[in-house]
Parts: C-alpha cells; sequence; structure tokens
C-alpha cells in the first residue's frame, strides 16, 4: 500500500526529549494457551517522550500489539514494569487506569470499532461523557472534535452510514477528544484504501505536528512508518531496531 | 389466595412489588446518572427485532411458570372459598351442642348431630344482638334427607333439608325466585322450596309433589318454587321448610340444631369479626351445653391453606423448569455479550469501567425483562386456566365444580418475582461479562484462560465450607446440607487438582463423575453416618447437581465423544464434511454448548423421573384389593336414618341373593378431639371411627408402621377386636423422616417416631368428647398404609370400645360390603341404594371408586407433567437462540463453505446436527440419570411396608413419546435458523462484517 506522505529524515539517534510519557522497563508478557506457552514480549525496554509519533513495526506475531496493549494498560504484564507519566501501571488499580485512559489516552483500532448504535458524534463525545464531562460541554467538544478531522457533516450519521475512511476519522476524533496525553494507534490504516490511508495518516501528522500530540502506532505499513519521528522494529518479542529521526517534526514545528 | 409460604398474599405482593421498585429504582438512578449507557443498550433492542422477540420468550418462561402455579392455587382457593360461602351465606359463626365438628364430616357420615332446646336459642338470640358486631341471629336445622319427586320419579339420597325462622332469617341472605325476593313464612303447610341443583338431579319444577325421607315414614310435599339461597349449610341440593315443619318432619318439636349467627358486614367481611363474637358469646353458650364456632373463617382458612398446598405442589415440580429458565437468561446475556465483545473491549480501552458494562446490560435487560414478565404473567394465566380446564374434567366424578381465578395480587406477585428474578440472573451475567480482556475483546479474539490469583483461597474456603455443611448434615441428619457438602468438598478437590497442576479435563471429569455417582448411589449408602432426612429440596438439588456433574464430565470430553460420533458415521462418506464442521463448532464454544446441554438433560431428566415414579406407584395402587381392604362395595348412610343391623338391612334386599354377600360390616364416624398423651400439645379435632368385629375380622387393609409386640397387620387388627382401647391411624397423622406429601397435614400429629422405620413403641392418645367432656384412653398400635382410601382416614378403634366411652351416639353410618365370587358389586350397590332410599344411602362399588380416583390421579399427573414440560419450551428457546446467533457469527465462513462447494442442504444440515449432538446427548444422559433416580426412589419406597409390592415399571411408550417430542423440538428450533443460513448469498457473506 503507498502512502502518499513526504518521507522522514532517518537517522540512529537518542529521544531527544528527557522526558518519557510512556516507558517500559524489561516486560515480559507470555501467553499460555493451555497447549502451549507464547512469549509474546521478551524484556522489552522501551520509551515513548512526550510528543513524539512512534511507529512500532515487524512481522506478524512479532509482540508489536501486545506490546501496545501492555503499555496501554489494556493488558496485564508477567514481568518488568511500566510507568505512564511516571507512575507504574502496576500501582494503579483496574479502576484508576480505567479512570487514566478515559482521561488522558486515545486509542485507534484498525477495525474502527464505534459502537454501531451511536451515531458518529455520540460515539466521540463517549469517552467524555465516561468522565463524567457535562453532556453540553461533552458534545461541543465531539462536534469541535469532528470538525478538526473534516467530519462535522456526519455527526448525526451511523457508523453504518459512514466509509471506511470516515468511521477512522470519526474514531480519531474519538481518540483526541478528551486532549489525550497519548494516542495508540493499532493499525490504523489496515482495513483502508490507500486514498483513506494517507489521508488519515496525514491527519494523524498534522494533530501531532500542530496539537502537539502524542502517537503510538503499530503498523504493517512502511507509509505509515514513514511519517513518523521514529521506528521501531520488533522480531519475536525483542526490540531489534530503533530508529529516530534527527528532530521531531513536533519540536522542528515549535522551536519555529 | 390469601396466604403464601404462610405470609399474606397482599402483604408478600406489596414486598416483592417494593422488592422490584427498589430494584428498579436503582437501575433508574443509574440510568439517570448515565445516559450515555441506556441509549447504548437500549438502541440494540431494534436491531434485531426477531432476536429481541426471542430473548422476550425465553426471558419469560420463569414467569410463565410462577404465574400458572400462583393462578391454579387462586383457582382452588376461590372454588373452596366459593363453596364455603354459598353454604354458609352470611352465616359466620355456628352455635352447636358441644363437640360437634361439622367440618370433619368429609371422611364419612358422621353419626348424627344433637339436637337442643329453642329456649337455649333464645338466650343465645338476645345476648347475639346485644352484641354491636352481630347483625342477625336465627336458629336452624340442616340435616341430610333424601328427596323423590313423585312425578318424574326421580331419586336424590342426598339432600339437605335447611330449617329456619322465616323472622328471624330475613337478616341473612336473601332467598330468591324468579327475580323477586320469597321467604319461609311463604310457605303454606306441606310446601317447601328447592334449590337449583335439587330442582335439577329431581326434575323437579313448581307443583311437583316431592317424598323426603327422613326416618321410617315419607312424608309429601308440594314445591312451591325453585330458589336461590346462599347459607343452607350446603353447596349442593337443598330443600327448605320452615323450623316448625321441620321439627314434625324429624321427630323434634321445640329442637334446634344450630344458631346461626351473621356479623355486621357481607359474606366475606363480617368473618373478619370472628374472633371478637366468639369471645362475646362463649360465655353465653357454654352454660348451655353448647359453643360457639367460627365456621366461615375457618372454612376460609382452609381454602386459602389448600390453594397454597397446590400452588405449592406447581412451583415444586415447575423448579427445574424455572432452573432452566435461569440458566437460559444467563445464556441469552452471555451470547450478547459474546456478540458485542469487540464494542465493550473498545468501550472499555477508551474508559468505560467494568461497573459501566454491567449498567449497560442491566439496561437493556431491564427493557426485555420488563416486556417479558408482562407477556409471561399473562401466559402463566393462560397456562393456568388449560391446566384449571383438565382438572375440572377430571373431577366432574367427584361432582366438584372449579371456579377459575386469578387474583390481583398473584399477577403482581408473579410479575414481580419474575422480574427480579430476570433482573439478579442479568445483574449476575453483566458482572461476568464486563471482566473481559480488553485488548482480545477489541480483536474479537477468544478469551485467554484467567489467572486465578485467589484460586488457591477459593478452593481452600470451599473444602472449609464443604466440612460445615458435612457436620451439619450429620449432626441433624438432614440430606440436604450432607449432600451439598459430599458436592462442595468434590469440586473444591477438583480446583486444588488443577492449582497443583492436573489437567482440567482430569480434574473436571473426575469431580463430575464423583457427583454424578454420589447422588446416584441409595438413599440408605450413608446410613451409616446417620438416618438421613430428604425431601423434595434434595431432590430438586440433586437433580441440577448430577445434571451438572454430567454435564462435565460430557464438555470435558467432548472431543472424545464427538470423535466417537465422527467414527460411528465415517461410513456415510457424504456426511463427512457436514460432520465435521458440525463438530467443530460446539466444541469451540465449549460453554453455551455446556449450558444448553444442561438445559435439556434436566428438562428430560425431570420428565423422566416424574413419568416413572408416578406410573410406578399409580401402578401398585391400583389393586383394588390394596384400596377396598378386602370389601367390594361401600355406602353411606344419612346420619339421620341410620341402617341399624347392616346384615339384616341387606338380607332383606330384594334380589341380592343369600350368598352374594359375604360379609356385611359397619363403622361409625364420630367427630372427636384428640391428643397424644404426655407429648405437650393440645387437643385437635380428628374423626374417630367405629369398627365392628365384622370388618375387623374381615379387613386386610395393610400397615405403614406396627407398633413392637404385634408380628403382623392380621395381629393388629385382631387385637383390636379383641382388646380394649387399641386403636389404628392413618399415615397422614404420623411423623416422616422423608417430607414428600404434597397435602395439607392434619393438626392432629402423633411423634416419637418415624413412620419409616416400620416400627414404634405403642403409642397412648386421648380421645375427648367435648359435649360431655369425656375422655376415652386409646393405645395406636398400628398406622395404617399410604395405599388406603381416603375413607379410611381416622382414628380406628373396635365399634365396642366407642360404644363403651360415647354411648349411643355412635351410630353406624358407613357400610362394608365383602361380596362373594362373581357377584356383581355395582349392580349390587345400584339395588342397596334404591331399596335404601329412605335412609339417604349411597353406595359404590370399590372399583368404581377406585377407577374414579386413578383417572384423577392420572389426569393430574398428565398436567403436571405437561407442566414440567414447560421447559421444553426453554430449551427450544436456547436452541433457537444459539442457532440465530450461529447463523450471524458464521455468516462469513458460511460464505467460504458455499464457496468451495458445500451445497445448501449441507450447511442446513450441519446446523441440524449440531442440534441433535445436544437433543440426543441429552435424552440419553437425561433418561439415564432419570431413571437412577426413579429406581433409587422405588427401591427406597418398596423398603416401606406401604409399599412392599412396589416396583420399578419403566413406560417406555410414555418415554418414546418425551424423547421424539424433545428430538423433534430441538430439530424444528434450528430449522428456520439452518434455512436461513443456507441462504446466504457466498459473496454477500464473504463481504459480510
Amino acid at each position: 500500500m503507498a502512502v502518499h506522505v513526504e518521507s522522514p529524515v532517518v537517522a540512529r539517534v537518542a529521544p531527544v526529549t528527557a522526558e518519557p510519557i510512556v516507558e517500559a522497563r524489561e516486560v515480559v508478557k507470555t501467553y499460555d494457551t493451555g497447549q502451549v506457552e507464547v512469549h509474546a514480549l521478551r524484556g522489552v525496554s522501551f520509551s515513548v517522550a512526550r510528543g513524539d509519533m512512534v511507529a512500532i513495526m515487524g512481522p506478524s506475531g512479532c509482540g508489536k500489539t501486545t506490546l501496545l496493549n501492555c503499555l496501554s494498560g489494556l493488558d496485564a504484564i508477567d514481568a518488568g514494569e511500566i510507568l505512564i507519566e511516571g507512575v507504574p501501571l502496576s500501582a494503579m488499580s483496574d479502576r484508576e487506569r480505567t479512570d487514566y485512559r478515559a482521561r488522558r489516552m486515545g486509542f485507534v483500532f484498525q477495525f474502527y470499532n464505534l459502537m454501531p448504535v451511536l451515531t458518529a458524534v455520540e460515539n466521540v463525545e463517549l469517552p467524555l461523557l465516561v468522565a463524567r464531562v457535562r453532556s453540553g460541554e461533552a458534545r461541543r467538544r465531539a462536534l469541535a472534535a469532528l470538525e478538526m478531522v473534516g467530519l462535522a457533516d456526519w455527526a448525526g450519521h451511523l457508523p453504518d452510514e459512514l466509509s471506511g475512511g470516515q468511521r477512522q476519522r470519526a474514531t480519531i476524533a474519538r481518540a483526541l477528544v478528551n486532549d489525550p496525553a497519548i494516542v495508540w494507534a493499532d493499525e490504523p490504516t489496515g482495513d483502508l484504501d490507500s486514498e483513506n490511508a494517507g489521508e488519515i495518516v496525514e491527519l494523524m501528522r498534522r494533530l501531532n505536528v500542530e496539537r502537539g500530540l502524542t502517537f503510538l502506532i503499530v503498523t504493517h505499513d512502511i507509509g505509515v512508518g514513514r511519517a513518523t519521528d521514529r521506528i521501531v522494529r520488533m522480531v519475536d518479542g525483542r526490540i531489534v531496531e530503533d530508529n529516530r529521526m534527527e528532530v521531531p517534526r513536533v519540536l522542528a514545528r515549535h522551536a519555529v | 389466595m390469601n396466604e403464601l409460604f404462610g405470609i399474606p398474599t397482599g402483604a408478600l405482593a406489596l414486598a416483592v412489588a417494593a422488592a422490584m421498585a427498589a430494584g428498579l429504582g436503582v437501575v433508574g438512578v443509574l440510568a439517570l446518572r448515565n445516559p450515555i449507557f441506556v441509549k447504548l443498550g437500549l438502541r440494540n433492542i431494534p436491531r434485531r427485532r426477531g432476536r429481541s422477540a426471542l430473548i422476550v420468550a425465553g426471558l419469560m418462561l420463569g414467569t410463565v411458570i410462577i404465574s400458572a402455579a400462583l393462578a391454579t392455587g387462586d383457582t382452588m382457593s376461590k372454588t373452596i372459598r366459593s363453596a364455603v360461602v354459598t353454604s354458609l351465606g352470611e352465616t359466620d359463626e355456628l352455635v352447636s351442642v358441644r363437640g360437634v365438628d361439622v367440618e370433619s364430616v368429609a371422611i364419612g357420615e358422621a353419626t348424627r348431630v344433637a339436637y337442643f332446646d329453642e329456649a337455649a336459642y333464645r338466650k343465645v338470640r338476645e345476648a347475639g344482638l346485644r352484641s354491636p358486631n352481630v347483625d342477625a341471629v336465627a336458629p336452624a336445622i340442616i340435616e341430610t334427607v333424601a328427596v323423590q319427586d313423585v312425578t318424574t320419579r326421580q331419586n336424590e339420597p342426598r339432600v339437605t333439608l335447611f330449617a329456619s325462622d322465616p323472622a328471624a332469617l330475613r337478616a341473612f341472605s336473601p332467598m330468591r325466585s324468579g327475580g323477586g325476593e320469597v321467604s319461609l313464612a311463604d310457605l303454606r303447610p306441606g310446601e317447601l322450596f328447592l334449590n337449583e341443583d335439587a330442582a335439577e338431579e329431581l326434575g323437579a319444577r313448581p307443583g311437583h309433589r316431592v317424598r323426603v325421607l327422613a326416618g321410617a315414614k315419607p312424608v309429601s310435599f308440594r314445591v312451591r318454587a325453585v330458589v336461590e339461597f346462599r347459607g343452607a349449610g350446603t353447596s349442593e341440593a337443598a330443600v327448605f321448610t320452615d323450623l316448625v315443619a321441620a321439627q314434625r318432619l324429624l321427630g323434634v318439636p321445640g329442637k334446634v340444631e344450630h344458631v346461626l349467627v351473621s356479623n355486621r358486614g357481607d359474606e366475606l367481611s363480617g368473618a373478619k369479626l370472628s374472633d371478637a363474637v366468639v369471645e362475646e358469646l362463649r360465655p353465653v353458650v357454654a352454660p348451655l351445653g353448647l359453643e360457639i364456632k367460627p365456621e366461615k373463617q375457618q372454612g376460609l382458612e382452609i381454602a386459602d391453606v389448600e390453594g397454597a398446598s397446590i400452588m405449592s405442589m406447581f412451583t415444586t415440580f415447575g423448579s427445574f423448569s424455572i432452573a432452566a429458565g435461569i440458566l437460559l437468561i444467563f445464556l441469552i446475556f452471555v451470547m450478547l455479550a459474546a456478540e458485542r465483545r469487540s464494542e465493550l473491549g473498545i468501550a472499555r480501552a477508551i474508559g468505560t469501567r467494568r461497573g459501566h458494562l454491567v449498567q449497560l446490560f442491566l439496561f437493556e435487560g431491564v427493557a426485555y425483562d420488563l416486556a417479558a414478565a408482562i407477556v409471561g404473567a399473562a401466559l402463566g394465566v393462560a397456562v393456568a386456566y388449560g391446566m384449571v380446564f383438565a382438572i375440572a374434567g377430571a373431577l366432574t366424578a367427584f361432582g366438584v365444580e372449579i371456579l377459575f381465578a386469578v387474583t390481583l395480587q398473584s399477577v403482581v406477585l408473579a410479575y414481580a418475582i419474575g422480574v427480579l428474578l430476570t433482573l439478579g440472573v442479568v445483574g449476575i451475567s453483566a458482572w461476568r461479562v464486563s471482566r473481559l480482556n480488553i485488548a482480545t475483546a477489541v480483536r474479537d479474539l477468544p478469551e485467554p484462560p484467567r489467572r486465578r490469583r485467589r484460586g488457591w483461597i477459593v478452593a481452600a474456603l470451599g473444602l472449609a465450607v464443604s466440612v460445615l455443611l458435612v457436620a451439619s448434615g450429620v449432626s441433624s441428619a438432614e440430606w440436604l446440607p450432607f449432600g451439598l457438602g459430599v458436592s462442595l468438598a468434590l469440586v473444591s478437590l477438583a480446583s486444588l487438582a488443577r492449582r497443583l497442576g492436573v489437567p482440567d479435563r482430569l480434574a473436571f471429569t473426575a469431580a463430575g463423575l464423583a457427583i454424578v455417582v454420589f447422588w446416584l448411589l441409595p438413599a440408605d449408602a450413608f446410613a451409616f453416618l446417620a438416618d438421613f432426612a430428604s425431601g423434595f429440596s434434595v431432590f430438586l438439588a440433586g437433580g441440577l447437581l448430577l445434571v451438572v456433574g454430567a454435564t462435565w464430565v460430557i464438555i470435558y470430553n467432548a472431543p472424545l465423544l464427538l470423535k466417537a460420533l465422527a467414527w460411528a458415521l465415517s461410513p456415510a462418506k457424504s456426511l463427512a464434511p457436514v460432520l465435521r464442521l458440525a463438530i467443530a463448532y460446539p466444541l469451540r464454544s465449549l460453554f453455551r454448548t455446556g449450558v444448553t446441554l444442561a438445559m435439556f438433560t434436566l428438562v428430560v431428566f425431570t420428565l423422566v423421573v416424574g413419568v416413572t415414579t408416578a406410573g410406578s406407584f399409580n401402578k401398585a395402587w391400583a389393586d383394588v384389593e390394596l384400596f377396598g381392604g378386602g370389601f367390594d362395595v361401600r355406602a353411606t348412610a344419612a346420619p339421620a336414618s341410620p341402617l341399624g343391623d347392616v346384615e339384616a338391612a341387606v338380607g332383606r334386599v330384594p334380589g341380592i341373593a343369600a350368598g352374594d354377600v359375604r360379609v356385611a360390616a359397619s363403622q361409625a364416624v364420630v367427630p372427636l378431639e384428640a391428643k397424644q398423651a404426655g407429648a405437650g400439645r393440645g387437643f385437635e379435632s380428628y374423626p374417630v371411627t367405629g369398627l365392628d368385629d365384622a370388618f375387623l375380622e374381615r379387613t386386610s387393609y395393610g400397615f405403614a408402621a406396627i407398633a413392637d409386640g404385634y408380628g403382623s397387620a392380621p395381629e393388629v387388627w385382631r387385637a383390636v377386636r379383641e382388646g380394649d382401647g387399641l386403636a389404628v391411624v392413618d399415615p397422614n397423622v404420623a411423623p416422616r423422616r422423608d417430607n414428600w406429601a404434597m397435602n395439607v397435614p392434619p393438626d392432629f400429629q402423633l411423634s416419637g417416631f418415624y413412620l419409616e422405620d416400620g416400627r414404634f413403641e405403642p403409642v397412648p392418645i386421648v380421645v375427648r368428647d367435648r359435649r360431655t367432656g369425656r375422655d376415652l384412653r386409646l393405645t395406636v398400635i398400628g398406622v395404617l398404609a399410604d395405599t388406603i382410601p381416603a375413607e379410611m382416614w381416622g382414628i380406628s378403634t373396635s365399634q365396642r370400645t366407642l360404644e363403651r366411652a360415647l354411648g349411643p351416639q355412635v351410630a353406624p353410618t358407613v357400610y362394608w360390603l365383602d361380596l362373594a365370587d362373581g357377584a356383581d358389586a355395582a349392580a349390587l350397590a345400584t339395588k342397596l341404594e334404591s331399596t335404601f332410599l329412605a335412609n339417604g344411602l349411597e353406595a359404590q362399588a370399590m372399583q368404581e371408586t377406585l377407577d374414579d380416583y386413578v383417572a384423577y390421579s392420572r389426569t393430574f399427573m398428565l398436567i403436571i407433567e405437561a407442566f414440567m414440560g414447560l421447559g421444553l419450551l426453554v430449551g427450544v428457546t436456547a436452541l433457537g437462540v444459539i442457532a440465530a446467533r450461529s447463523v450471524v457469527e458464521r455468516r462469513q465462513q458460511i460464505g467460504v463453505l458455499r464457496a468451495l462447494g458445500f451445497r445448501r442442504r449441507m450447511i442446513q444440515a450441519a446446523f441440524l446436527l449440531e442440534s441433535s449432538f445436544i437433543a440426543l446427548t441429552a435424552i440419553v444422559v437425561g433418561t439415564a440419570l432419570g431413571l437412577g433416580i426413579a429406581y433409587n426412589v422405588i427401591a427406597d419406597s418398596a423398603e416401606q411396608p406401604s409399599w412392599s409390592h412396589l416396583t420399578l415399571a419403566v413406560p417406555w411408550l410414555s418415554l418414546a413419546v418425551i424423547f421424539l417430542v424433545v428430538y423433534a423440538v430441538a430439530l424444528v428450533a434450528t430449522l428456520a435458523p439452518a434455512v436461513r443460513a443456507s441462504r446466504v448469498y457466498p459473496a454477500e457473506a464473504l463481504r459480510y462484517q
């Protein structure tokens, strides 16, 4: 799949920001299916700086999605430690993790995962309502988020009435509506044609550059990878490569 | 019904409705706080209307069963209440000679009630009318007479003669005829009124001449009019005269039999003042040798108790269906969650708490729930109507007219219980759903094995609780806690074994098998620990645990079973691809396969146990020798005109040859009070019967328990005949270790032994004649077998003993005839009735009486079985829900299969084979378990002397019908979704997301 975005300048350098928003230390995750044990993460250490846009790439089954799930607190780890904004995930209760997700995280998934019975705007305002934002305010912010992703005219439509690209835009609007510290995206273009995929990547890039949103994107699509500041490659549950462009776009932009 | 589980239905309905309102209130507050989840929940309902309808159908089944049981109870209660009100009218209390118990005459014809002077009546009237609670007092004679219509030549041996003072009676219920009010004062000498029942039975009309036979000489009357009157002392045929005419007819001038007291208020509300009125009038009537009884209040209470008893019978037998219904609700919501797993996963990912997911399902569940409970309550009433219709048909032979009734309280109660039950199950299933793994749910991948960090603690806690339960069961000799404790211990051990690395399959197969074996062990297998008591609750718990155990074994070994099935069907090569699919899917969703299998197995198990045990008992019971106790004809005479020497009387009957009647015996029935000496309980009303020597010599009635010192039934009967003060009692008054009885036990009860032991120390009892205050001390040396007819209920002693203690009031009114071989009992009964019409004699061959009982019993059992069969609807709905869900789930795969060359019929066959696997496994397992339990019940019962002749009679034909119905139902439930699946257009299905 070809993605028409400007290729980043890639170099092997250390992260430029000192303050990591997420940090993984020697994280181990094993799935026990009852028949076999699958070592999905074998001691992964990794961090994401605030304002970074990171792509995690690698072959199927290398542990990319597992890493995303563990870092975002969707799944439990077997060993090691994960810190979110300096706080160990293990110190948080399920409820605290849930509330943290509602307030500080956004998610974008391959198959959109919108609630089929809610309209686009209702889907977008859902995290706000969960976080107990007043309904009027939630609606205003949801409409603004839809505006930002170019979907304001489709606010009252159900997901079934939207195209794949529109659905993914709605998902992105939902992810950013609560002004998150980080957005996790799992194969965000995996179910889109090249044109829509390009638009989605461009949108994420714009949000990263203009609003300083931190993105961690799991993808197979090299086009998506090229649009990010940093590409982390995984094989067999281990990080084998961590490539970063010289100056992340977001910093460059804000420096200007 | 006015009471249910001993709680007034009004209060119970209010409490349950309040609990429902509280539950719904909590849901309502949550809805207001989180309207977005209400939206999410409710908008799912119209998305798939067909499936929503199926869910409503599934959820309502529990309510249907509860509602049907309550409505049947209401009907029975209303029927008895109506008979009480029709028979008593405005009369609330009856003043009679002390010791006269009018209500106990149901067992047999009681000896004639004593009369007293009108002067005593006047004193009572004076005192009564002074009370602000009393609005009328009247004298009455209520006697049984025979009546013959001279014009139509039709006879009626039992008609109630009601007579009173017209002036005093005016304040009671009005007497109506032809739209206007009439009075006994309107009658001219030689005239009487008939009620409609009497007119119908005699074919009588105004102007006809009728003969009233109340003694030796018939008296002729002219029918003045056919009237309606409530309060004649009967709800059946009656004739009415004024008091003086009746006194003359019966030869009791200046005497009355009762004083009728009507309380302030109408026919029903007046009874509420009974306690106060009895309290006020007791000091007045006691010095006159009379006593006052709150007849209506007691009658209404009995009506409610009987209604509640019928209701509890249906809820008990419906329990398995209710349990299956609960499983269905659980399954439905687990499947709903499976369908929306990905949505729920993302909801959790973006910050929705587990509690929010529970709320989301609760909101949707409540909407289904409220609708389902309305439909269920209404449908339950319809089911009850059908059952009542069938019962009414079966009771026609007994002259009972059933009045269908449903109270608002019952409907509210059924609705509220239904709503609460569903709400609870939805809450639990929602909680289970909320524990999903977010990462896998988002991608709709299978749920990873859950790590139970507290598994050790739970297993250890389970073991500790099981030890306590077992200890409690052994110390209290109660099987239920013992059985539950052992089962919990087995489950906890399996859980511990898993922790120690034993594979799940091995651990749960062993635990499941152990549970099955434990509950299938004979009742006395643990007799060395304690003499355990059991009852319906044990049957219910045992049934459920057996099914759970068997389901575990099957589900954990399903791969092996299915491979064996595949191997068995391997010669049919065309089936191979279909079979592979039909096997693969149930294996992939073991939880839902297991729950559905458990539901079906439960239904089959219940039906097999019910049909087999009822069939075996009915077969054993339907033996005229056991039922008749060696006699072929039983006859009863009106108390006012007994036959006297029955042998001589029978000898005078034209057409009966000298050798036709081998033995003519008699029995007196006296309503008295009795208590066990030294047991610390008070006197309770109970009938005492006096059996003459002829009866005691001939009878072959057997015993459930015999006192120490007596070796056999003939020895007991001989002792009663030859000894003084010895008696036997019916089995209803004996204590039992196992409580399987459904009928309401009498207040008079013995203690100190268990019927099941078959032996006991002779029990001293005291029988009191309250009229004279004299006590008769008797010693109970036998408890009659369970197979005796209701006609033998009571305390039975020798006529000699009874006469010596009570004097001439114990004139026999019941007669038993043993006929020579080949004599026609039915024809002889008819001859007896026509010869002794003047005595109001009613006679029936024991075989005919037995046939009526057996027919009624069979109909009743069929109704109970049909009621239990309601559980089949649960199974149908479950399979329907699963099949419908499977079509949605597998749409893409079906498209692939069609693209690969699967024909439509192959797709259909795969779905039908899946259902067949569940239905056929359920039939085999349910039947095996059911027959196992039925064998134990029969073997256990056969150890009792009452049922020593009982054998397991498996009604294969009935079972075959049940199997066919179950299997057909399973296929029908799957057919529509299977056809829908087969019509999936491949290209469209492949695009399906």
